[in-house]
């Protein structure tokens, strides 16, 4: 009787949540998928079938390889520095030193930025003529004259994923602190009376025990980089010169700049397979080692 | 225990069904008040969000110079906002009277979301066509039909800092465009000043494509001829203006790299703080130049006519009825209200614009009216101003393919090859050809 | 004669890596408050002050009194969007707080759900979580537009609940999953003999004990809500439009008005931050249990 029951009310239960995910996630996802395959037509308003036109002219245009580049080189870039700043930063955050309560509240500023505002922030901080970063540096001496960071191609990746990680360490921050936390005391204390050193006791006990955590960062990120475009919209706008021009931004192009929404579904499905592949990868290569 | 249970939930349930039966109560009688009688035509009017207040006041007055109208006021921002918005709704098909129209004119007239003003739907439309001027008639025109009545004019002319070039002994009277190179390289040489002039030749279609298309157009030629063939032979001047920009970089170092990040807003910070000498600016913004509370330079603001033959980028914003308006002959009295002459006669709006916006003429008329001119003559040199605008060359005559629905993607791709020209990465030669096959691409669709 | 003991070592490395963690997480957001600070001029000044020189509320004023004077004044450059920010604080407000609501309640149904349905539970809402973040959110746009225009809901804070909710909904059904799978079944168990039903089970025992894991997944619903930018920007004009699209209103073609922008951020993180303070010792707990094992 109960497990009749529980069975009805079980999947009662799922339906409030079940229903908006599908109605407003899975249904548009489903949409431009068919979409992807259709040629979509402004002023006619209408869309036609054409199969994978798209898909191919998506593969074979001029900008597609460079972007992919683009892409990988900010994910990379943004991915290795959310690690390395974050793990830096939850190590220390869970020192037990005076200050750790307001570092951990001015964790929280990145975070409650809005991406926009972010962007434009330090779109300002950047500014070739007037910004902070610029007067700063050159007060300091460490350059000899401003230097335009969003303008060349040099600097300008550099500057957009600095921007980025600026914005994500704190939430990498606080998923590898609850990871350290959890990690028992006492391991720590055997390890102290075995004589291992500090960098001993990182690498044998906290490294492993936080693989799960590392994992859920690296995915998350690397998903989330591979598809960044606020702060590249805002801050330049794919330039100079396409320096910055990643694969999601010309999806926004395609999609609302040329309005061939055929096309931007088209190539935001490819992006989405990468993305795909790349999680997959994760999930096989570094799940399995992780032990429960 | 478990009859506890049951009974609060009872009671959330009874409180949850009493919070909804006074709402829908409530709700019931406020839809049951007697709604007054609608005799009114109300339009739905899409503008920029800028000078709204303005706007506003100016709408009130139509609303009581024609009191079975009402206007319904929406903005969305300006530029690339509002034109994705205004976009958007055209799909969905939503009901709008009037819009306001930049550069995608031809694009919204080719889709058929815009519609053109013929005589006999529209009395009055050719009187207007004769008292404007003609680059502004060419500019608000798709094959040939007039589409919509002006806000202002817009025109770019050539700034500079008195001050600065007194120091360096140089004549604000530019003959060739070697001179103001040359004029350019002797600021740097006896003053402090770094780079004598920084452009807004950002990527967007309003930074960089507007400033080759401005040198062009005083180099006394277009980017392209009305069948799109671009005009890019080697001493052809689109081909010289883009060399002329490349070099100011990269051989005489008088224009600053950053100006390829530089926005319209950067530009005048420059000129107002004293850091460059010559701005390509609206003749309007003299005003805050010449105004000692925002800027360092007042009083030392001024302008000079473009080297050669003085051509100048001209522009016009229009406003336009949108065909899915409703009520096409009330729409037609609000467009003439908000471009041309309201119910007594008077260039309204035309007249405000000219005298808040310090220009923008396109109604050659109005240079004679006392007011425009007493307001302008206070920062700027109105008989000057008044020649310059002979020299006004239209956009869409430098670009016939403004009004092609892909023209902001070539106008993208001009801005890539530009760049790429001043980092260096390819020759003018390259760049130029990369944007010609571009448009190639893009007309056999 | 100070020793420097391994432990002492440490604890000043600590010390000088939280001097400079503060630094980093501070620096970029000084700026931003001391520019909302300074007139234009004194912003276009080179080299810049650290501190402003004449310091002026014009900024504040501008967008939270509509008050037009001062610089944006005389340059003219007072953007007609800054007239409706405390609309948009109060528009942003009520959406995250309509999803957080929204996400909490069908997130504690759906989870419990699965926790006792499906013994690897967590795992498919992972499973769902990641796959709703392959595809960029751009292509989403249209399809989502079409259905909130039949639904009669554009330019309605309901419409933005909705996504979002949607949105937020796989991640808090993960975290809330793996915490309530933690639990053990005999705590229920008992509720149940008792004569509870299961509803009564999920309040009276469940509940309580996973605080920290709902106020966990009540923050990250409501931060994830408040920077939302591209659907706002798609589904609201004016009635509904909430701070992350009226701040991009700021920046037009003619003029970027970097006074109000950075006077509107730094208002625009004021409400999450004071929210996560008081929730602060839940963020971290609350993960722990939960999503980390």
């Amino acid at each position: 009787m109960r497990e009749l029951r529980k069975g009805k009310l079980g999947y009662a239960l799922l339906i409030p949540a079940f229903f908006l995910v599908l109605l407003a996630v899975f249904y548009p996802m489903v949409y431009s998928f068919v979409l992807s395959f259709c040629e979509f037509d402004l002023g006619t308003d209408s869309t036609r079938f054409v199969g994978l036109s798209n898909y191919v002219e998506i593969i074979s245009a001029d900008y597609f390889l460079p972007a992919i580049q683009r892409t990988i080189q900010f994910a990379v870039m943004s991915l290795a520095g959310t690690i390395a700043i974050s793990l830096g930063m939850a190590l220390v955050l869970n020192e037990n030193i005076r200050g750790r309560f307001l570092a951990r509240v001015l964790l929280l500023v990145p975070w409650a930025i809005p991406g926009t505002v972010n962007g434009l922030m330090w779109k300002w901080i950047f500014n070739a003529n007037f910004g902070g970063l610029n007067g700063i540096l050159t007060q300091l001496h460490v350059i000899p004259s401003y230097v335009n960071w969003l303008s060349l191609p040099a600097t300008a990746m550099l500057a957009v994923v600095f921007a980025n990680v600026w914005k994500e360490v704190p939430f990498s921050t606080l998923i590898l602190l609850a990871g350290i936390q959890s990690i028992p005391l006492e391991l720590y204390d055997a390890a102290h009376i075995d004589g291992a050193n500090t960098w001993n006791r990182f690498v044998k006990i906290t490294l492993p025990l936080l693989k799960n955590s590392i994992l859920i960062v690296l995915i998350l990120n690397t998903m989330i980089n591979l598809l960044a475009f606020d702060i590249i919209y805002v801050l330049t706008g794919g330039g100079p010169a396409d320096y910055t021009a990643v694969l999601n931004w010309w999806t926004y192009t395609i999609s609302f700049r040329m309005f061939n929404f055929g096309l931007g579904s088209a190539l935001a499905y490819t992006l989405g397979a990468i993305n795909l592949v790349v999680a997959i990868a994760y999930f096989k290569s570094l799940y399995r080692r992780i032990e429960f | 225990m478990g009859k506890q249970a049951i009974t609060k939930i009872q009671v959330a349930l009874v409180v949850v069904l009493m919070v909804a039966v006074i709402a829908a109560s409530g709700y019931w009688l406020l839809m049951m008040q007697p709604k007054p009688l609608e005799e009114k035509v109300t339009l739905r009017f899409v503008e920029f969000a800028a000078g709204v207040t303005e706007m506003k006041a100016a709408l009130a007055e139509f609303e009581r110079q024609y009191p079975n109208l009402k206007v319904n006021f929406e903005t969305y921002g300006a530029g690339d906002p509002y034109y994705s918005a205004v976009s958007t709704m055209f799909v969905a098909k939503e009901e709008i009277d009037i819009v306001r129209v930049e550069t995608w004119l031809g694009e919204w007239a080719k889709n058929g979301w815009v519609i053109p003003l013929t005589e006999d739907k529209f009395p009055g439309v050719e009187k207007y066509r004769q008292r404007l001027y003609p680059g502004a008639v060419d500019y608000m025109s798709y094959k040939g039909q007039l589409y919509g009545l002006p806000s202002f004019g817009g025109t770019l002319v050539l700034c500079y800092n008195e001050e600065i070039l007194q120091k360096a002994g140089v004549d604000p009277v530019f003959k060739t465009w070697d001179d103001f190179t040359a004029a350019c390289l002797k600021i740097k040489e006896k003053t402090d000043i770094k780079y004598p002039l920084f452009g807004n030749w950002e990527k967007a279609y309003y930074g960089f494509p507007w400033n080759w298309y401005h040198i062009t157009a005083s180099m006394g030629g277009r980017i392209m001829d009305e069948n799109y063939k671009c005009q890019f032979a080697e001493g052809q001047p689109a081909y010289r203006a883009l060399q002329w920009m490349v070099d100011a970089v990269r051989k005489h170092r008088i224009v600053d790299p950053a100006s390829i990040e530089g926005t319209w807003t950067d530009v005048r910070d420059l000129f107002h703080t004293r850091k460059i000498a010559f701005e390509m600016m609206r003749a309007a913004y003299l005003s805050v130049a010449n105004n000692a509370s925002v800027s360092r330079i007042a009083g030392n603001a001024k302008f000079t006519l473009m080297p050669e033959t003085h051509g100048q980028l001209a522009w016009t914003t229009l406003y336009c009825i949108s065909s899915t308006s409703k009520h096409k002959d009330q729409a037609w009295t609000l467009l003439k209200f908000l471009g041309g002459e309201d119910k007594y006669g008077k260039l309204f709006r035309a007249k405000a614009n000219a005298i808040s916006t310090g220009g923008g003429i396109v109604y050659p008329e109005l240079y004679d009216d006392p007011d425009v001119i007493a307001k302008l003559k206070t920062f700027l040199d109105v008989k000057l101003l008044r020649e310059t605008e002979k020299y006004g060359v239209s956009m869409s005559y430098l670009t016939p393919c403004i009004s092609e629905a892909w023209y902001i993607a070539w106008a993208t791709e001009v801005s890539t090859q530009g760049h790429k020209a001043i980092l260096g990465e390819v020759t003018v030669r390259q760049a130029l050809d990369a944007i010609e096959s571009k448009i190639n691409q893009l007309k056999a669709k | 004669m100070v020793t420097i003991s391994p432990e002492n070592l440490k604890k000043a490395v600590s010390y000088c890596a939280l001097i400079v963690i503060v630094f980093y997480l501070l620096a970029p957001f000084y700026w931003l408050v001391i520019s909302s600070l300074k007139t234009h001029l004194e912003t276009v000044t080179v080299p810049p002050t650290y501190i402003p020189v004449n310091l002026t509320w014009e900024n504040f004023e501008g967008i939270l009194l509509g008050k037009i004077t001062g610089s944006s004044q005389a340059r003219g450059t007072y953007p007609e969007a800054a007239h409706r920010f405390p609309d948009a604080l109060v528009n942003s407000t009520l959406t995250a707080l309509g999803v957080t609501a929204v996400c909490v309640m069908c997130g504690i149904l759906a989870a419990y759900s699965i926790s006792r349905i499906r013994p690897r539970g967590k795992d498919l809402a992972l499973m769902v979580f990641l796959s709703a973040r392959v595809v960029p959110y751009v292509t989403l746009a249209i399809p989502l537009y079409i259905l909130v225009r039949a639904l009669g809901l554009l330019d309605n804070i309901l419409a933005l609940i909705l996504v979002y909710s949607a949105q937020a909904l796989p991640f808090v059904v993960w975290v809330l999953t793996s915490y309530f799978e933690t639990i053990p079944q005999d705590l229920e168990d008992a509720a149940l003999v008792d004569g509870c039903t299961r509803l009564g089970a999920l309040l009276k025992v469940i509940l309580p004990v996973s605080w920290p894991a709902t106020a966990a997944s009540a923050i990250f619903s409501f931060m994830g809500s408040w920077g939302g930018f591209f659907f706002a920007v798609i589904l609201t004009s004016r009635n509904a439009i909430t701070v992350p699209p009226l701040i991009a209103q700021f920046v037009s073609m003619i003029d970027i008005e970097f006074g109000l922008i950075n006077a509107a951020g730094v208002i625009a993180v004021i409400p999450p931050v004071i929210l996560a303070l008081v929730f602060n010792r839940f963020i971290v707990s609350g993960l722990i249990r939960g999503a980390i094992k």
